[in-house]
C-alpha cells in the first residue's frame, strides 16, 4: 500500500516539476512574432500586387498564418499554392481565378509619346518601378517591375501597355524559325 | 615526400571517374596537310562571339577595309573586337541567325571580298620580353583573340599576374571523335605553339608548363618535344600524354588528370593556381604579338563521309559553311545533318547558311548510317549507366526525373549548374533518352528561378523602402505644418499683442453664449417675436452697451421683419468676426447666418448712400417740396432715406440733421419730407456726376412710412441724445446704420409685394432704386442681361416689352442685390407682360416720380407709355421692344452704361422739368426711345441725351 502511495507522490512530484519547468521555459524561449509568417512570406512571389486582396505579400502571409485561404495568391500560381498549403497543413486548393497567360510574367510599358507627367502612375506603383517627376517623361525600370498590373488603370492617357518580358530560349529545337534554303 | 611538381615532372598522372570511349575516327582527317580555303565571295562576321557584350562597330556600310582591320572596338578586355579577314568592302550591318542551336539573331557584318588580300600596313614584331602583363594583355585583346576551345572565353582576361600562377597547362587533349584540327596544328606549326607558350609564360610567370595530349596523337606530341628541345626549354615545358578517354578535354578533367587537383564547384582554376589555354589560342597569342596579325582565320576539320576527302583547312572567320562545303566537294545530297562540332557536343545546323565562328572547329557531315540515329526515346530503366560515366561525378538519372518535375530545389541540390554537357551520359543511355537536352532544358528553368527570386527579393526591398520614404515624408509634412502653425501664432500673438488662438475660443464661447440664449428664446416661447426680442436682448448685452430705454413703442406689423433682420445682422456680425480670427466653430443656425448677411447688405447700401450724398450740400433750401410721390410708400422710402442721410451728415459733420425735417405721425408731412429727401438725394448725385434713379420703393401704406418716420425720429432724438445735438425733429438717422438700412429694405420688400400684387406702374420698379450706382459697370452688367431677358420675352410675347427693368436696378453697391434686383425686375416685367399687355408698365423707374406733382408724374407717365407703345408697333423686334434704358440690345457693355446714363439723365431731366421753368426740353422728345436700328446711333444719342440732362440739371440747380 505504501509502496503505491509513494510511487503516486513522486509521480505527482515529478509531473509538477516538469509541468513548472515547461512554464518557465515557455515564458524564457518564448518567440515573438510568428515565425510562419516569414516562412510563408517567403515563398510570395514579392510583386506587391494586392491582387489576393491584401496591401502587399507579408499581410497576406500573416493572413494566411491565421487561417486566410492559401489559394489567392495570382502571380504565385499553383506552386505557391502547394507551398504554403505544405507549410500551413492544409489541403492545396486551385487558384480562384486564374487569369489567362497566367504563366507569362508581363512587364509594363509606358508608351512615351502619350505620356503627360502626371506622376499618377509612379504614385501607384509599389515598388517604384517607374521613373520619373512631374511634367517629366515616366518610364518603367525593367528590371524592378513585377508586373502587378497596378500601374495601368491611374494613367489617363491609357498610355500603359503589359507585355511579356524576353525570356530565355528554352531548346525548343523544334521551334526555330529558319527557313531551309538550298 | 615529393613536391606535386616534383610528382608532375616525373610523370605522376591522375584520374577522374567515369568518362566513355566512343570511336575515334579521327584517321580520315588527318592524312592531309592544312589546306587554306580560298577566299569567299562574302564574309558574314558576327559582332559578338563569345559571353558578354560585343564590341562598338567601327565602320559602316560601304567602308572598305584591308584584311587585319579592326572592324569593333572595345575598352575592356571582357569584350573582344572583331577583325576583318580580308580585304573588301562592307555591304551592310545586319541580323543574322547566329551559328548555335538556337539560331537566335544577332549582329553581324557583311563583308564582300574583292579577293585581293590586301593587308593593313605590317607592323614589327613585339619584344614580348620587354613589355608588362598588361600591355601585352592588351595586345592580345586587341587581336580579337579568345578561346579557341570552345568556349570562346576572352584571352587576355585570364591572362592577368593578378594570382600566384603555379601551372600553366595546355588543353591539347581534342576528345572528341572525329575533330583534329588541334593535331594538325600542332603537327605543323609545333615551333609557333612553343612560342606562344613562351610569350604566356612572361606574362603569367607559372612554376611548370604542361601540356596535355591524348596518346592518340604522337605525331603531334612529338612535335612538340621537338621544338620544345630546340629551344631548350625542356625544363620548363613538359609534354605530358594522357590516356585517350572522352571528356579528357574538359579543363577541370585534364587539370584533375595533369595535377590532381579538383576545382571545386563556383571556383576558377586560377584561384587554385592554375591557368589552362587552348594550343589553338597559343597559336593565336603567339600569331598576335610576334606576327602582329589578329585573328582573322582558324583550322576547321572537314569531315564524314559525304566529303570524299575529309581534311583540315584553314578557314577565314565569317566564311558561310555553305562556302566551305562547295569548295569541299561536300556530298550534301547524301549526308545525314551538317553538324557544327564533333558527334558528342556538336549540333545539327538547319542550313548551311551560317558562318564560321572563331570556336568552330569541325563541320561534319555524316551519311545516312554512319551515326546512330536519333529514335524516340524510352522509359527510364534505372540501370545507372549514366552515373558510370559522369565525368563529374553527378547522378544523371535523379537529375534526369528532376528535370522532369522541373524541381529546381532538387535540381539544385544535385549540382545540376555543374553539368559540362559533355553527352556522356546520352551516349550510354540504353532507352536513348536525350539527357543533355533535358538538362539544357532545365539549366534554363533553374536560372530563371534563381532570377526570379532575386527579382522577388529586390522588390520586396524596394516595396518596403517606399512605405518608409512615404512615411517619412508624411511625418515631414506634418512637423512642417505643426511648425507654421505655431510660428504664425507667435507672430499674431507679437504684431496684436493677444493670442490668436486665446482670442478665438472666448470669440466661441461669446457666439455660443448668445447662441444659447437665442435658442433657449426659441424653445422657450416659439414666437418669431419673442425670439427676435430675445436676440436683439442677446445682442445687447453681447456688446454690453448701455442704450437708455428706448420708447419701444409698440411695433407695428412689420415688426417680425425688423427683428428678423436685427437677427440676421447678429448672426451675419457674429460669424464676422469668428471667421476672421481662426476657423472658429459657431453654431449659429443657418437662417441667422443668411439674416445677418442681409443686413449687412443693406448696411452696405445705405453707406454708399450716404457717400453720394455727402458731396453735396445737404442742407440747403428745400427747393421744392416735390409733392408726395404718386404714392405716400414713395414717402416714407424717402423718409427712411433722408434719416440715412442725416445720420451721416451728423456723423461726419457734426451738423444738425436738419434735411429731412421729420415728418410729423402726418402722413401728409411724411410724404413731403419723403419728397425733400428724395430731391436733394437727386440734386446732389446730380451734382456729383452720379446717376440718381432713386426712387425709393414706396412703402406699403402711408401708416407705415408714418410709423418707420416715427421710429427713425425716435432714434434720432437718441443719437442727439447721445452726441449732444439737437436733433429734435430730425428723423435723423438712427443711431445705428443698419437700421436705416433695415428700414429701406422692409420698404422694398413691401413694394415688392405690391408691385406683385397691383400691378402697377411703379410695383415694376421696386428694388433697385436705393443707391445711385457707384458702379456703372454693374449697373450695365444688370442692364443687359436685363435686355437680354428682355429680349427673349419679346419674342416671346411679341409684346411691347416690359423689360425696362435693367437700368433701374441702381447698381448696389452689392453685385449680388443688383443682380437680385434685376432679376426681379425681369420677372416683374414678365409679369407684366403676361398679364397686362401694357406699354407703360415698363416706364416707370427711369422717369422717377420726382415729378412736381401728381398730376405731372401721371402725364410722364402716359407719355412713356405712348411711347413705348409706339415703339413696339414699330419695330416689333427684339431692340425695340427696349424703351429708353434698354437702347439697343448693346453688344458691350458700354454702350448698355450709356444707355443706363441715357435714361437716368433722362427721368432726372423731366423731374428737373417739373421744378423748373426750364421748358425747352420737352419731355416728350428726349425721352424719346432711341430706336436704336443702329447701336453706333444709339450711343450718340445717348450721349447727345445724357449731356442735356446734366446741363438741364445744373440749370436747375441754379
Amino acid at each position: 500500500m505504501t509502496t503505491i502511495l509513494i510511487a503516486i507522490i513522486t509521480l505527482v512530484i515529478l509531473a509538477a516539476l516538469f509541468g513548472l519547468g515547461l512554464g518557465w521555459a515557455a515564458i524564457r524561449f518564448k518567440v515573438e512574432g510568428n515565425p510562419v509568417v516569414e516562412q510563408i512570406d517567403a515563398e510570395l512571389p514579392q510583386t506587391q500586387c494586392g491582387q489576393c486582396g491584401y496591401p502587399g505579400c507579408k499581410p497576406y502571409a500573416t493572413a494566411v498564418a491565421n487561417g486566410e485561404e492559401v489559394n489567392l495568391c495570382v502571380p504565385g500560381g499553383a506552386d505557391t499554392v502547394e507551398k504554403l498549403a505544405d507549410i500551413m497543413g492544409v489541403e492545396a486548393k486551385p487558384i480562384a481565378e486564374q487569369e489567362h497567360d497566367a504563366g507569362v510574367k508581363l512587364v509594363a510599358r509606358i508608351i512615351e509619346e502619350d505620356c503627360i507627367g502626371c506622376t499618377k502612375c509612379i504614385q501607384a506603383c509599389p515598388v517604384d518601378a517607374i521613373a520619373g517627376a512631374t511634367r517629366a517623361m515616366h518610364t518603367v525600370i525593367v528590371d524592378a517591375c513585377t508586373g502587378c498590373k497596378l500601374c495601368v488603370a491611374p494613367c489617363p492617357t491609357d498610355c500603359i501597355v503589359m507585355e511579356p518580358v524576353q525570356t530565355a530560349w528554352k531548346w525548343q529545337l523544334d521551334s526555330i524559325p529558319v527557313v531551309n534554303i538550298k | 615526400m615529393m613536391s606535386l611538381i616534383e610528382q608532375i615532372k616525373n610523370g605522376k598522372l591522375w584520374r577522374y571517374l567515369g568518362g566513355v570511349h566512343p570511336q575515334e575516327n579521327k584517321a580520315q582527317s588527318t592524312s592531309l596537310a592544312i589546306t587554306t580555303a580560298s577566299i569567299p565571295k562574302h564574309l558574314i562576321i558576327p559582332v559578338k562571339q563569345h559571353i558578354g557584350q560585343g564590341g562598338q562597330i567601327i565602320v559602316a556600310s560601304g567602308d572598305r577595309v584591308l584584311k587585319g582591320q579592326p572592324l569593333t572596338a572595345s575598352d575592356s578586355f571582357m569584350t573582344v573586337p572583331v577583325h576583318a579577314p580580308t580585304s573588301g568592302t562592307i555591304e551592310h550591318i545586319a541580323q543574322y541567325p547566329s551559328t548555335h542551336p538556337s539560331a537566335t539573331p544577332e549582329i553581324a557584318i557583311k563583308l564582300v571580298c574583292d579577293q585581293e588580300d590586301q593587308a593593313t600596313p605590317a607592323q614589327p614584331a613585339l619584344d614580348y620580353k620587354q613589355l608588362s602583363t598588361s600591355e601585352l594583355q592588351q595586345h592580345i585583346s586587341q587581336a580579337g583573340v579568345a578561346g579557341m576551345g570552345g568556349a570562346g572565353f576572352p584571352t587576355a582576361v585570364k591572362l592577368n599576374d593578378r594570382q600566384p600562377i603555379e601551372f600553366l597547362l595546355i588543353n591539347a587533349a581534342e576528345c572528341e571523335p572525329y575533330i583534329t584540327s588541334d593535331d594538325v596544328l600542332m603537327r605543323e606549326r609545333a615551333d609557333d605553339i612553343i612560342q606562344g607558350i613562351e610569350i604566356l609564360r612572361h606574362m603569367i610567370k607559372p612554376a611548370l608548363c604542361v601540356i596535355g595530349i591524348e596518346d592518340n596523337k604522337p605525331d603531334a606530341a612529338q612535335a612538340l618535344e621537338a621544338a620544345i628541345k630546340t629551344l631548350s626549354l625542356s625544363a620548363d615545358i613538359i609534354v605530358r600524354k594522357v590516356p585517350t578517354k572522352y571528356p579528357n578535354g574538359g579543363e577541370k578533367q585534364l587539370i584533375q588528370m595533369l595535377t590532381g587537383k579538383e576545382i571545386s564547384k563556383g571556383q576558377i582554376p586560377a584561384q587554385s593556381g592554375i591557368v589552362m589555354q587552348n594550343v589553338g589560342t597559343v597559336y593565336a597569342v603567339k600569331q598576335a604579338i610576334i606576327d602582329r596579325q589578329p585573328l582573322l582565320s582558324r583550322i576547321v576539320t572537314l569531315t564524314g563521309k559525304a566529303f570524299p576527302q575529309p581534311r583540315n583547312v584553314q578557314a577565314l572567320i565569317g566564311t558561310p559553311i555553305s562556302a566551305l562545303l562547295t569548295e569541299f566537294e561536300c556530298d550534301e545530297a547524301n549526308a545525314a545533318a551538317i553538324i557544327y562540332g564533333g558527334p558528342m557536343m556538336g549540333f545539327t545546323l538547319p542550313h548551311a547558311q551560317f558562318s564560321l565562328t572563331k570556336t568552330g572547329n569541325c563541320i561534319l557531315t555524316p551519311v545516312k548510317d554512319e551515326i546512330p540515329q536519333v529514335r524516340e526515346a524510352d522509359a527510364c530503366i534505372r540501370c545507372g549507366e549514366c552515373a558510370e560515366v559522369c565525368p563529374i561525378d553527378l547522378l544523371p538519372q535523379q537529375l534526369h526525373w528532376y528535370s522532369q518535375a522541373k524541381d529546381v530545389k532538387k535540381l539544385n541540390d544535385y549540382n545540376l549548374m555543374d553539368c559540362i554537357e559533355c553527352g556522356a551520359c546520352s551516349y550510354v543511355c540504353p532507352s536513348q533518352i536525350p539527357l543533355v537536352h533535358q538538362y539544357r532544358i532545365a539549366k534554363v528553368e533553374v536560372r530563371e528561378s534563381d532570377a526570379e527570386l532575386a527579382a522577388a527579393t529586390i522588390a520586396k526591398e524596394r516595396f518596403e523602402k517606399r512605405n518608409e520614404r512615404l512615411a517619412l515624408e508624411k511625418a515631414q509634412r506634418e512637423q512642417r505644418q505643426k511648425e507654421a502653425a505655431e510660428k504664425r501664432r507667435a507672430t499674431a500673438k507679437a504684431t496684436t499683442g493677444e493670442d490668436p488662438v486665446k482670442a478665438a475660443m472666448e470669440r466661441i464661447k461669446k457666439a455660443k453664449a448668445a447662441e444659447q440664449v437665442v435658442t433657449n428664446a426659441q424653445e422657450s416661447k416659439g414666437s418669431a417675436v419673442a425670439d427676435a426680442i430675445a436676440r436683439a436682448k442677446a445682442k445687447k448685452a453681447a456688446a454690453a452697451s448701455t442704450d437708455t430705454a428706448v420708447p419701444d413703442t409698440p411695433l407695428p406689423n412689420n415688426e417680425a421683419v425688423i427683428a428678423e433682420r436685427k437677427a440676421r445682422k447678429a448672426a451675419a456680425k457674429a460669424k464676422r468676426e469668428a471667421e476672421s480670427s481662426q476657423p472658429a466653430e459657431i453654431t449659429t443656425s443657418p437662417a441667422i447666418e443668411a439674416k445677418k448677411a442681409a443686413v449687412a447688405d443693406a448696411i452696405a447700401r445705405a453707406k454708399a448712400k450716404k457717400a453720394a450724398a455727402l458731396s453735396s450740400e445737404m442742407a440747403t433750401t428745400a427747393t421744392d417740396t416735390p409733392a408726395p410721390a404718386v404714392d405716400a410708400k414713395k414717402a416714407a422710402v424717402a423718409a427712411a432715406i433722408a434719416r440715412a442721410k442725416a445720420k451721416k451728415a451728423a456723423a461726419q459733420s457734426g451738423e444738425t440733421a436738419t434735411d429731412t425735417p421729420a415728418p410729423a405721425v402726418d402722413a401728409k408731412k411724411a410724404a413731403v419730407a419723403a419728397a425733400i429727401a428724395r430731391a436733394k438725394a437727386k440734386k446732389a448725385a446730380a451734382l456729383s456726376g452720379e446717376t440718381a434713379t432713386d426712387i425709393p420703393v414706396p412703402a406699403v401704406d402711408a401708416k407705415k412710412a408714418a410709423v418707420a418716420a416715427a421710429i427713425a425720429r425716435a432714434k434720432a432724438k437718441k443719437a442727439a441724445a447721445q452726441s449732444g445735438e439737437t436733433a429734435t425733429d430730425t428723423p435723423a438717422p438712427a443711431v445705428d446704420a443698419k437700421k436705416v438700412a433695415v428700414a429701406a429694405a422692409i420698404a422694398r420688400a413691401k413694394a415688392k409685394k405690391l408691385a406683385a400684387q397691383a400691378n402697377t406702374v411703379e410695383a415694376t420698379h421696386a428694388p433697385e432704386s436705393p443707391a445711385p450706382a457707384v458702379d456703372d459697370k454693374k449697373a450695365a452688367i444688370t442692364a443687359a442681361v436685363a435686355r437680354a431677358k428682355a429680349k427673349k420675352l419679346a419674342t416671346q410675347a411679341n409684346t411691347v416689352e416690359t423689360t425696362h427693368a435693367p437700368e433701374s436696378p441702381a447698381p448696389a453697391v452689392d453685385d449680388k442685390k443688383a443682380a437680385i434686383a434685376a432679376a426681379v425686375a425681369r420677372a416683374k416685367a414678365k409679369k407684366l407682360a403676361a398679364q397686362a399687355n401694357t406699354v407703360e408698365a415698363t416706364y416707370a423707374p427711369e422717369s422717377p416720380a420726382p415729378a412736381v406733382d401728381d398730376k405731372k408724374a401721371a402725364i410722364a407717365a402716359a407719355v412713356a407709355r405712348a411711347k413705348a407703345k409706339k415703339l413696339a408697333a414699330q419695330a416689333n423686334t427684339i431692340e425695340t421692344t427696349h424703351a429708353p434704358e434698354s437702347p439697343a440690345p448693346a453688344v458691350d457693355d458700354k454702350k448698355a452704361a450709356i444707355a443706363a446714363a441715357v435714361a437716368r439723365a433722362k427721368a432726372k431731366k423731366l423731374a428737373a422739368q417739373a421744378n423748373d421753368v426750364n421748358p425747352t426740353i420737352d419731355p416728350g422728345d428726349n425721352v424719346q426711345p432711341t430706336e436704336p436700328v443702329d447701336n453706333k446711333k444709339a450711343a450718340i444719342a445717348a450721349a447727345i441725351a445724357k449731356a442735356k440732362a446734366k446741363k438741364l440739371a445744373q440749370l436747375g440747380d441754379k
